[in-house]
C-alpha cells in the first residue's frame, strides 16, 4: 500500500515536472490573423511591398520630398516663394513665412498630412527612414529573390535613407543619422550632428547605394536606347547614376558657407571629385542635356528623359483645377478661386542675361548693357537668354489659348477686356502683383491653353551635375581649374549648360578669378533650376546670401499701354516702369533663424539633447 | 453503518499511529464517551488529546464517540473547528458525555488565503475578510455594494443605480497603475465574476492585500485579491433556510426641479449678459409661465418637472432564498435558489409586448456537494451560477440617453405630450383621421424629450447567464508521511449574454408650431414628414438570442501538493502547486496563463512565523523571454503576546502581533496585446506597413509591497485594534509613450513597460464588544484608510511646462485645469480692465470667471493649464458600525463614507444654456451678482460659442474649435467627500422549543433594512459616490426592505 502510493507520488512529481517543462509551450502562442514579421521578410514580393511603400504608400510617401508645393487650408506656396524670385498671387500662407513668421510654415512645409497634399515632410521622412532601416536589417531574410533584386532593393534602401535625411537637412539643417530601427530598449533622445558630419554620412549611404546599385547592373533602369529606352517598369526609381549625383549635391552641401564654417578647401575638393563621378558616369550611361527645342521635356509633356538623372511623372494632368497646379497657375488661367501662383518679380527676371551674355543683374550692369546696345528698358523681353521664354509669361507673350498676353494696364489705370491680371470678382488677390506668371513646370496648362498635359518632376537632372562640379571646382581649383583626372574646368561645365540653352560663353571680364566667376555661377544656378523645387531657396541660404536678399527690396514691372502707339522712347507701345511690390508683399529677414524651418513645439518638447534651431 | 465505521476507525487509527507507544509506556486505562453539540447532535472528528501529552489523541467516530487512554486524574481537551475547545478532567469516570459549545467567532478564526486557507493567529500576511451572514443582513442584493465600508483598504464606488448594472468599482488600497486598478477576484479559486453572486451563498469574502498573500497569483495579484468563498455543508441534520424580502427603493441626490418661470428668467439674464435683448422673452411670455391664461398656452409655456413626471416615488425591489444544508459521513450538501428583483423607477410604457422599463431579475442557485469517497479521499463538486435577465429602454443616445433627457431637458421647453383634448382644439389638416394623444418630437432640441424616449417604443431584453463549475478531488496520503495531500482541480466557468427581446421601432411624434397657429396656418408636423424616421406599423421583433459581447468561457486547472504537519511546538505546512488558465473571450484569441506556486510556513509556538511565498507566473501577453514572472515574498509575525514575559499583563493585553511582509506581485494585464510582435497590414494603397513599433521586451508590471502589521486585543479580545501601514513601489507599467517618442524613432511604438508610481498608506481597524448582561450585548467597530500616490514615470515629454506634467501628481488627478484667481469672479468694470482675460473685454460681463494667469506671461492660453488638486480615486475612506443585541432583537448600523473624494461636474449642472438648450440645475442660480458675492457659479451666459469662459470649460469638445477642453478648479472640479448611512438592519428572532411547538419551525426571524439612508456632503446636485458628474447617471436608490427569514 505504502509502496504503491510512492509510486503514485513519484508519478504524480512527473508529470509536474513534465508539464512544468512544456510550460514555454503552453503559452507559445501568437495570432495567426494578419502578416507576421517572417511573412513580409521572406517572401520578396512582401518585402518589396514593405519597401516600396515609401514611394507610394498610403500612410506616407516619398514625393513629398518631390519638387515641391505646399498646401494649407486652400493656401498654395512654394518655397521658391519665400525668396526673391516670385511672389505668390495668393498671399495668405507665403507671405507671413516671407517676412519672418516662421510659425506659418511649420505645419504646412513639415506636417500636413492632409490626404489632398501629404507633404508632412517631417513625418513621413521619419517614418521611411524607418522602413529603410528594416529593410536594410532584413535583406538577408528575403527566400526568393534573386541576388540581383536583392541589391536592388538595398541599394534603394541605403539611397531613400540618405535622400530622407538629406532633405530634411536641407530645410531643417543638422540631425541625428538614423541608420537602425530604434526599438523599445534604445536610446531615443538624439543629439544632432555636426553640419559636415551629417551630409558625410549622407555621401557614404548615397555612394554605398551606387556600389548596390551597381552591382545590381543598374546604373540606369532602362536601355540606353532601343526598346524600353526611357520606359523601364521602375523608371521613377533611383538608380547608381542618381546615387553618384545626390553624393556630390550632398558634399556641395557639406563644403558650401553656411555648413563648412572653417571654409576647408578639402571639403570643395571632395565635392568636386564626387561630381565629377558622377557626371563622368552620368555621361558614360547615356544620359546627355537635351537640345534646347526639347528643353520643357524635362519638366512637362514627355514622361521621362534622358536628361533627367531621377524623375517622378505625375502622369497626365486632365484638369488644371487640382491642388498641385493651382499652386503654380495663377487664377486668370485656371479660373479656379483657390489657385495661387508663382509670379516672377523683377528681381528674378533681370538675372536673365542679354543674348550676348552681358548680366542686368545690378543698375551699373544693366546701365553697362545699355549702353552696349544689348538692352532697351522699354523693350525689355527682346533679345534675352532664350530659356527667359520657357520660364515667364510676360506681357505681349504670345499664349496659347490667349493670344498676346494682357499683362498691362491703360493709361488710366484700367484693365483690358482680356486682361490677365483681372481679380476675381469681389477678391482682392489671386492675380500677378509683379507683371509676370511662371510657366516652366506647366507649360500652357489653363483652361484656355492645353488642358491635358503629361508634369513630371525633375528631382536631379544631368545640368545640376555640371553646375555643382563647375561650383565645387571653381571654390577647390579656380575657374579654370579642373579635378584631378577631369577634363573640365569649372568655366567649361557653366558654358556646356549655357551653350545648350544657345547661350554664349560666360564673358571673359567674369572668368578670371573664383570671385567674378562665383556669381556668374550663381546666377546661373538660378536661371537653370528656377522653379524646379527649392534649388533657390537652399542655394542662397548655403551660401549665406539669404540675409542680404532678404534685406532687398522686390520689384515688379508695370506695363502700361500708351494710347498712343509705340513712339521712339516707347518703341513697344508700353511704358516699362518698375516698381517696389506693396509693403505686404515685400521679404525681410528676421534672424539667422531663417536659414532653416522649424519643427513644432510637441516635438521639440521631445528632444532634449537636441539643439533646436532659432525660432523666428 | 459497518463501512463508515470502518472507515473512522481508520481515520482514527492514523491519529494514533504515532502515539500508540508512548501510551502504552504510561500507566494509563482507557475511556470511553461521547462528544455531541448543544442541541445533542453527535460530533464527529473532534479531536481529542491528553494535555501535557500532546503526542496522545483520538477523534471521535461518526456517532460520536470515543474511547481513549489516559491516566487517572488527567485532562483531556476536545477540540473542534467552530467549537469552543473544551476540557475535562477524567476523574475515574468511564462513560462521559461531552457538550461541545458552537463558536461562531471561531469560524473568523480560519483566513482563506491564496490556494488555502490558514489559522488566524499564525496569518502573517494583511488580509481582512468578512462573512456572508453580514452580507446578507445588510439587505443588498448586489454583493459589491454589500461589501462596502466592512473591510478596511477596500474603495468600492457605485456610479450607477440601473437595475442589474449597480456594480460597484472596487479598488483595494486605492488606485495603483495607469492600466488597471481592479483587483484580482476569486470565486472558490478561479477567476471569476462575483458581482451577481447571491449573499446567501456566500461563506466568506477575504481580502489579500499585501505582498505575502498575493505573490503567490503572481503577475495577477498586484492590485490585490477577493476571494470569495461559497457555502458548503455542515455534517448534521438537514437544514432548511428561507427568507424573503421586499420594499421599495426611491432615487435619491436626484436634481431639483427649477421651474420654468425661473428658468425664463434666468435666460433672460443670460441673453441681456450677451446683449442678445431682441431674444428675450418678455412679461407677458414669463406670466405665462408662471399662470398659463388657457390650457392650451400650458402647453406653449410649459413646466416640467421631469424627473417626477416620468418616475414612480418607488420602485419595488425583492429578494427570496432557500437555501439547505446538512450532512452524513458520506456527502455534505449545500444548496441554495435565490431570486433577486430590482424594478423601475419609471412609470415606463407597457403594452403587453413593449416594455420599456428599467427592471431586472436574477436567479442564483448552487448545490456544493463534499463526498468522502474513502476516509482519505474527498470529492467535491460545486455548481452554482445565476441567470440574470434585463430590461431596458433603447433612447436614441444609448444607455446614458435617458439620463441625460432627464438632466438636461429644459422644464420651459416643450411639454410631455399632447393630450388627446389639443387635437380637439387644434386639429391637424393633413391628418384629419388622427385623435389620441399624441407623442412630441424632440426635434430642434440638444438633448430630447424623454418622455418620448420612454414612449416610443424601443426597448431590449438582455439575459445573462453565468455558470461556474468545479471539481475537486483531495487524496491525503497520511500513510506516506502525516500532513501529506494531493489535489487535483478543474474548473469551467462560462458567461452568456444574450439579447432577447428587442424592438427598435419609432412610434410617430409631433411637434406643434405655435407659431404657425398665430398666423393661421396647420401648426402641426409629424417628425416622419420632415425626413425623420419612424415605422408607422410598429413590429414587435424577437431578437432571437443575439449573442451579446462579454461571451467568456474560462477554463482553469491545478494540481497540489500540501503538506501540514505539528511537531510539538513546531508547525511546518508546505504548498505546490501548478494551475493552467485559458480564457476565450468573445472573439478574442484565447487568453492563456499558467503558474506554478509555492508556499511554506512555519509556526513556533504561535509565537514565531515565517512564511516564504512564491509565484512563478507566465501569460501568453508577453514576448518568449519574458513570459514567465517571479514573484517571491516573505514575511514574519511575532506574537509577543505568547511570550513568558507578556503574561502578567496578559489578563488585560489579551494579543500582540506584529507581522512584517515585503515581496514582489505583478500585474499582467495590458489593453493591448502581442505587444512584442510587430504587426503588419496592408495601406490603402496596397502596400505593407508596419502598424506601430513592436515592444519586444514587453513584460508584466511589478510592484514591490510592504507591509507592517499591528494586531492589539484587550479585555479578553473584547476590544481589538489592528494597523497596518504599508507602502508600495510600482514599476514597468505599460504605457503609451507617444509624448515622449521623438519624431525620428518613424513611428509610434506599442506601450513599454515604462510607468512608476509609488503609494504609501495606512489601515485603522478597531473594534468593541461589550456584554452587559446575558440579554443585552453591544458592540461598535470602524476601519479607515488612507492612502496616496505619486507617478514617478509617466509619458511627459521632457521638455513639458513643470505644472502640466504628470510626474509628481496621484494618479486620478486633473492634469489640465485652470485656476481662478482672487476671490475668482471679475467683480466689476475695473476688474476687467486691469485683469488678463483670454479673450477680449468685451468677450466678458461683470460676475465672469476670473481666470489665473498661471505662467505670469501675461496671457491666459494653454499653458495656464494646470494640474489641479485632488483625484478621482479618494485616498480616505472609512466606515464604521455599531449596533446591539437585546433578547432576540438585533440592530445593526453600517456607515461608509470618503475623504478628499473629487468629482468632474460638468456641462449639465455648469452650462445651463448649452447648446442652447434651456436646463438649469440649482447651480445655476446661484450666480455671481454685486449683491450675491459668495455665489458658486460665474454669470449665466446663453451664447456658447463665443464665450470665453465657455470655452474654458470643456463646453469645446473639439479642439479644432479652439476649446481648451480644461476643468475649473472648484467648478467643474469638485470636492464631493461624503458619510452616507449604507445600511440599517433591525431584526427580531424567535426561537427555542416555543416556537418549534407553535410554528413547528427552528426558528423565525423578522427583520428590517434600509440602505443609503443618509447622505451627508456639500455636493450641490448628484451623488457624490459618482465620479463624472456630466450628464447624470441613474440615480442611486434609497431601499427599505422588510423580511422575514425562516429556519427549519
Amino acid at each position: 500500500m505504502k509502496k504503491n502510493a510512492l509510486h503514485i507520488i513519484l508519478s504524480l512529481l512527473v508529470i509536474l515536472a513534465g508539464t512544468t517543462s512544456c510550460l514555454k509551450e503552453y503559452l507559445d502562442r501568437a495570432p495567426e490573423a494578419g502578416l507576421s514579421d517572417s511573412d513580409v521578410f521572406t517572401k520578396y514580393a512582401n518585402f518589396k511591398s514593405y519597401f516600396y511603400s515609401v514611394y507610394n504608400g498610403a500612410n506616407f510617401t516619398l514625393r513629398a520630398h518631390y519638387p515641391m508645393w505646399f498646401h494649407g487650408n486652400n493656401q498654395k506656396l512654394t518655397l521658391e516663394a519665400l525668396t526673391d524670385m516670385c511672389d505668390m498671387s495668393r498671399i495668405q500662407r507665403s507671405q507671413p513665412g516671407k517676412m519672418g513668421d516662421g510659425s506659418t510654415l511649420i505645419w504646412a512645409i513639415g506636417y500636413n498630412d492632409e490626404s489632398a497634399s501629404r507633404t508632412a515632410k517631417v513625418s513621413y521622412s521619419w517614418k521611411i527612414i524607418r522602413v529603410c532601416n528594416t529593410a536594410i536589417a532584413n535583406i538577408d531574410r528575403i527566400q526568393d529573390a534573386t541576388a540581383q533584386e536583392k541589391e536592388d532593393l538595398l541599394a534603394q534602401a541605403y539611397f531613400v535613407r540618405a535622400y530622407c535625411h538629406f532633405e530634411l537637412f536641407r530645410l531643417y539643417g543638422s540631425l541625428p543619422y538614423v541608420d537602425k530601427v530604434l526599438g523599445a530598449n534604445d536610446e531615443w533622445d538624439l543629439p544632432r550632428l555636426e553640419d559636415v558630419e551629417f551630409c558625410k554620412r549622407c555621401a557614404d549611404d548615397f555612394q554605398t547605394a551606387a556600389d548596390h546599385f551597381k552591382s545590381a547592373a543598374l546604373m540606369r533602369r532602362d536601355p540606353v536606347s532601343g526598346s524600353g529606352h526611357l520606359a523601364a517598369t521602375d523608371q521613377d526609381k533611383p538608380n547608381g547614376v542618381t546615387a553618384l549625383a545626390f553624393k556630390g549635391r550632398a558634399l556641395l552641401y557639406a563644403a558650401s558657407p553656411l555648413s563648412n564654417t572653417t571654409n576647408d578647401p578639402e571639403l570643395w575638393k571632395e565635392a568636386a571629385a564626387a561630381n565629377w563621378e558622377a557626371l563622368n558616369q552620368a555621361l558614360a550611361n547615356g544620359y546627355i542635356l537635351l537640345p534646347f527645342a526639347n528643353y520643357t521635356n524635362n519638366f512637362y509633356g514627355t514622361k521621362y528623359t534622358d536628361e533627367q538623372l531621377w524623375a517622378y511623372t505625375t502622369g497626365s494632368t486632365t484638369n488644371y483645377n487640382n491642388d498641385r497646379v493651382q499652386a503654380f497657375v495663377g487664377y486668370p488661367f485656371s479660373n479656379n478661386a483657390f489657385s495661387s501662383a508663382q509670379c516672377p518679380t523683377q528681381n528674378f527676371v533681370d538675372k536673365f542675361e542679354t543674348k550676348n551674355g552681358y548680366p542686368l543683374n545690378t543698375e551699373a550692369d544693366r546701365a553697362a548693357a545699355v549702353a552696349a546696345g544689348e538692352y532697351n528698358e522699354q523693350d525689355p523681353f527682346k533679345d534675352r537668354d532664350p530659356r527667359f521664354g520657357a520660364v515667364v509669361i510676360y506681357n505681349q507673350k504670345d499664349l496659347r489659348g490667349y493670344g498676346a498676353a494682357s499683362l498691362y494696364v491703360n493709361e488710366d489705370g484700367s484693365l483690358p477686356t482680356e486682361s490677365l491680371l483681372r481679380k476675381r470678382e469681389g477678391s482682392t488677390d489671386g492675380v500677378s502683383e509683379t507683371f509676370y506668371y511662371e510657366q516652366k513646370r506647366t507649360g500652357n496648362l489653363s483652361s484656355k491653353g492645353e488642358q491635358n498635359v503629361i508634369i513630371t518632376d525633375p528631382i536631379i537632372r544631368l545640368a545640376e551635375v555640371y553646375l555643382n562640379y563647375a561650383e565645387a571646382v571653381n571654390e577647390a581649383y579656380g575657374p579654370s581649374g579642373s579635378a584631378p583626372g577631369a577634363s573640365l574646368t569649372a568655366v567649361d561645365a557653366v558654358n556646356t549648360v549655357r551653350e545648350r540653352a544657345g547661350m554664349p560663353g560666360v564673358l571673359s571680364q567674369f572668368t578670371g578669378s573664383a570671385d567674378a566667376f562665383r556669381d556668374r555661377i550663381k546666377n546661373e544656378r538660378a536661371v537653370e533650376l528656377c522653379f524646379e523645387g527649392y534649388h533657390y531657396y537652399c542655394d542662397i541660404r548655403r551660401w549665406k546670401d539669404a540675409p542680404a536678399i532678404g534685406r532687398s527690396r522686390l520689384y515688379g514691372l508695370r506695363a502700361t499701354k500708351l494710347s498712343g502707339g509705340a513712339t521712339s522712347a516707347y518703341p513697344t507701345g508700353f511704358r516699362y516702369e518698375r516698381f517696389a511690390l506693396p509693403e505686404n508683399r515685400q521679404i525681410a529677414w528676421k534672424n539667422d533663424g531663417m536659414y532653416y524651418i522649424q519643427f513644432q513645439t510637441s516635438d521639440l518638447l521631445k528632444m532634449k539633447n537636441y539643439t533646436p534651431n532659432q525660432t523666428w | 453503518m459497518k463501512l463508515k465505521t470502518a472507515l473512522a476507525i481508520a481515520l482514527a487509527s492514523f491519529f494514533l499511529m504515532g502515539a500508540g507507544f508512548s501510551a502504552i509506556a504510561q500507566k494509563a486505562s482507557p475511556v470511553s464517551g461521547r462528544v455531541v453539540d448543544s442541541a445533542g447532535e453527535p460530533l464527529i472528528g473532534v479531536a481529542i488529546t491528553v494535555q501535557g501529552a500532546s503526542a496522545v489523541g483520538t477523534i471521535t467516530d461518526l456517532d460520536g464517540n470515543f474511547t481513549i487512554s489516559a491516566p487517572q486524574g488527567a485532562t483531556l481537551l476536545f477540540s473542534s473547528l467552530g467549537f469552543q475547545d473544551t476540557t475535562l478532567r477524567v476523574d475515574g469516570r468511564k462513560d462521559i458525555v461531552v457538550v461541545m459549545q458552537e463558536d461562531s467567532e471561531l469560524l473568523s478564526e480560519v483566513v482563506v488565503v491564496g490556494y488555502g486557507v490558514q489559522k488566524k493567529e499564525s496569518v502573517v500576511g494583511a488580509i481582512t475578510q468578512v462573512k456572508g451572514e453580514s452580507l446578507v443582513n445588510s439587505g443588498m442584493s448586489n454583493i459589491t455594494n454589500a461589501i462596502g465600508g466592512k473591510l478596511s483598504g477596500v474603495t468600492t464606488l457605485q456610479t450607477s443605480g440601473q437595475p442589474g448594472e449597480n456594480d460597484a468599482e472596487i479598488i483595494i488600497r486605492g488606485v495603483s497603475s495607469f492600466s488597471n486598478s481592479a483587483p484580482l477576484v476569486l470565486v472558490d479559486g478561479v477567476e471569476r465574476d462575483f458581482s451577481s453572486i447571491d449573499p446567501n451563498e456566500v461563506s466568506n469574502i477575504s481580502v489579500l492585500k499585501d505582498a505575502s498573500a498575493t505573490a503567490v497569483f503572481g503577475a495577477k495579484g498586484a492590485n490585490g485579491v477577493i476571494i470569495v468563498t461559497t457555502k458548503s455543508g455542515l455534517e448534521g441534520k438537514p437544514k432548511m433556510d428561507f427568507s424573503y424580502s421586499s420594499g421599495f427603493s426611491s432615487p435619491i441626490n436626484t436634481p431639483k426641479h427649477v421651474d420654468s418661470y425661473t428658468t425664463m428668467s434666468l435666460l433672460n439674464t443670460a441673453m441681456m449678459n450677451d446683449q442678445l435683448f431682441s431674444s428675450m422673452a418678455s412679461e407677458r411670455v414669463l406670466s405665462e409661465y408662471r399662470n398659463p391664461s388657457s390650457a392650451l398656452n400650458a402647453l406653449r409655456y410649459p413646466d416640467v418637472d421631469w424627473l417626477r413626471e416620468m418616475t414612480r416615488s418607488f420602485a419595488p425591489t425583492m429578494n427570496a432564498n432557500v437555501n439547505i444544508s446538512g450532512g452524513t459521513d458520506y456527502v455534505k450538501y449545500f444548496t441554495s435558489i435565490g431570486y433577486t428583483y430590482e424594478g423601475s423607477i419609471f412609470k415606463g410604457y407597457n403594452d403587453g409586448k413593449v416594455d420599456s422599463g428599467y427592471k431586472y431579475s436574477r436567479v442564483n442557485f448552487r448545490t456544493n456537494l463534499d463526498f468522502n469517497v474513502t476516509s482519505s479521499t474527498l470529492v467535491s463538486i460545486k455548481l452554482g451560477g445565476n441567470v440574470g435577465i434585463k430590461n431596458k429602454p433603447q433612447p436614441q443616445d444609448g444607455d446614458e440617453g435617458m439620463w441625460k433627457y432627464i438632466f438636461g431637458s429644459s422644464s420651459a421647453k416643450f411639454p410631455m405630450y399632447y393630450p388627446a383634448w389639443v387635437l380637439e382644439q387644434v386639429p391637424d389638416a393633413n391628418y384629419p383621421q388622427d385623435s389620441g394623444d399624441r407623442l412630441i418630437s424632440e426635434a430642434d432640441q440638444t438633448t430630447g424629450n424623454p418622455y418620448y424616449q420612454m414612449m416610443k417604443g424601443s426597448f431590449i431584453e438582455l439575459t445573462d447567464t453565468k455558470v461556474f463549475s468545479d471539481l475537486i478531488a483531495n487524496q491525503k496520503l497520511d500513510f506516506i508521511t502525516p500532513g501529506l495531500s494531493v489535489q487535483a482541480k478543474v474548473s469551467l466557468s462560462t458567461y452568456y449574454k444574450y439579447s432577447t427581446l428587442r424592438t427598435e421601432y419609432n412610434r410617430p411624434s409631433w411637434y406643434l408650431d405655435f407659431t404657425r397657429l398665430d398666423e393661421g396656418q396647420n401648426p402641426w408636423r409629424r417628425t416622419g414628414d420632415t425626413g425623420y424616421y419612424f415605422v408607422a406599423n410598429p413590429m414587435y421583433t424577437n431578437a432571437d438570442n443575439v449573442l451579446q459581447g462579454g461571451y467568456y468561457l474560462d477554463l482553469y486547472y491545478d494540481a497540489s501538493v500540501n503538506y501540514n504537519r505539528t511537531f510539538g511546538n513546531h508547525t511546518v505546512t508546505g504548498l505546490f502547486l501548478f494551475n493552467r488558465q485559458e480564457q476565450d473571450k468573445g472573439s478574442d484569441f484565447p487568453y492563456y496563463n499558467e503558474a506554478l506556486v509555492a508556499r511554506a510556513t512555519y509556526d513556533y509556538a504561535h509565537k514565531y512565523l515565517v512564511e516564504v511565498n512564491m509565484g512563478y507566473t507566465g501569460s501568453e501577453r508577453f514576448s518568449p523571454e519574458n513570459r514567465f514572472g517571479f514573484f517571491p515574498s516573505g514575511a514574519i509575525g511575532w506574537v509577543v503576546s505568547e511570550e513568558k514575559f507578556f503574561k502578567p499583563i496578559k489578563k488585560w493585553f489579551s494579543k500582540l502581533k506584529f507581522r512584517y511582509s515585503d515581496g514582489l506581485v505583478g500585474s499582467d494585464y495590458a489593453n493591448n496585446r502581442w505587444l512584442y510582435i510587430s504587426e503588419f497590414s496592408k495601406d490603402a494603397n496596397g502596400y505593407i506597413v508596419e502598424d506601430k513599433g513592436a515592444n519586444e521586451y514587453v513584460q508584466w508590471e511589478q510592484a514591490r509591497k510592504r507591509d507592517l502589521g499591528i494586531e492589539m486585543a484587550f479585555f479578553d479580545h473584547a476590544l481589538t485594534f489592528n494597523m497596518d501601514l504599508f507602502d508600495e513601489h510600482r514599476d514597468k507599467m505599460l504605457i503609451s509613450v507617444d509624448n515622449n517618442t521623438p519624431m525620428w524613432v518613424g513611428n509610434t511604438s506599442k506601450e513599454l513597460n515604462k510607468g512608476e508610481i509609488k503609494k504609501h498608506g495606512i489601515e485603522l481597524e478597531a473594534s468593541y464588544n461589550h456584554t452587559v448582561n446575558q440579554n443585552l450585548k453591544l458592540f461598535v467597530g470602524g476601519n479607515f484608510s488612507f492612502n496616496e500616490n505619486r507617478i514617478l514615470y509617466a509619458d511627459d515629454a521632457p521638455f513639458a511646462l513643470s505644472h502640466q506634467r504628470k510626474i509628481g501628481t496621484p494618479l486620478g488627478a486633473q492634469l489640465s485645469g485652470v485656476y481662478m484667481a482672487g476671490d475668482g469672479y471679475l467683480s466689476s468694470v475695473d476688474d476687467i480692465h486691469s485683469n488678463i482675460l483670454p479673450g477680449s473685454v468685451s468677450d466678458v460681463v461683470i460676475g465672469d470667471y476670473k481666470f489665473l494667469d498661471y505662467t505670469a506671461d501675461g496671457i491666459i492660453d494653454r499653458d495656464d493649464l494646470a494640474r489641479m488638486e485632488g483625484s478621482l480615486y479618494p485616498p480616505i475612506a472609512y466606515g464604521f458600525n455599531f449596533g446591539a443585541k437585546w433578547k432576540g432583537f438585533d440592530l445593526n448600523v453600517q456607515f461608509q463614507g470618503y475623504g478628499q473624494k473629487w468629482v468632474i461636474y460638468d456641462q449639465m449642472y455648469q452650462w445651463e444654456f448649452y447648446k442652447g438648450n434651456y436646463r438649469t440645475h440649482l447651480s445655476s442660480l446661484d450666480y455671481w451678482t454685486p449683491a450675491n458675492r459668495d455665489a458658486t457659479h460665474g454669470a449665466v451666459h446663453y451664447s456658447a460659442s463665443s464665450f470665453v469662459n465657455m470655452s474654458w470649460s470643456g463646453y469645446n469638445e473639439s479642439a479644432t474649435t479652439g476649446g481648451y477642453n480644461a476643468k475649473i478648479m472648484g467648478q467643474s472640479w469638485r470636492r464631493a467627500d461624503y458619510l452616507r448611512l449604507k445600511e440599517v438592519s433591525l431584526s427580531y428572532t424567535l426561537d427555542g422549543k416555543a416556537v418549534k411547538n407553535f410554528l413547528g419551525v427552528k426558528s423565525l426571524r423578522a427583520y428590517i433594512t434600509g440602505n443609503n439612508l443618509l447622505t451627508f456632503t456639500d455636493l450641490l446636485e448628484g451623488d457624490p459616490e459618482s465620479k463624472y458628474l456630466v450628464w447624470g447617471d441613474y440615480p442611486h436608490m434609497r431601499t427599505i426592505k422588510i423580511g422575514v427569514q425562516i429556519g427549519m
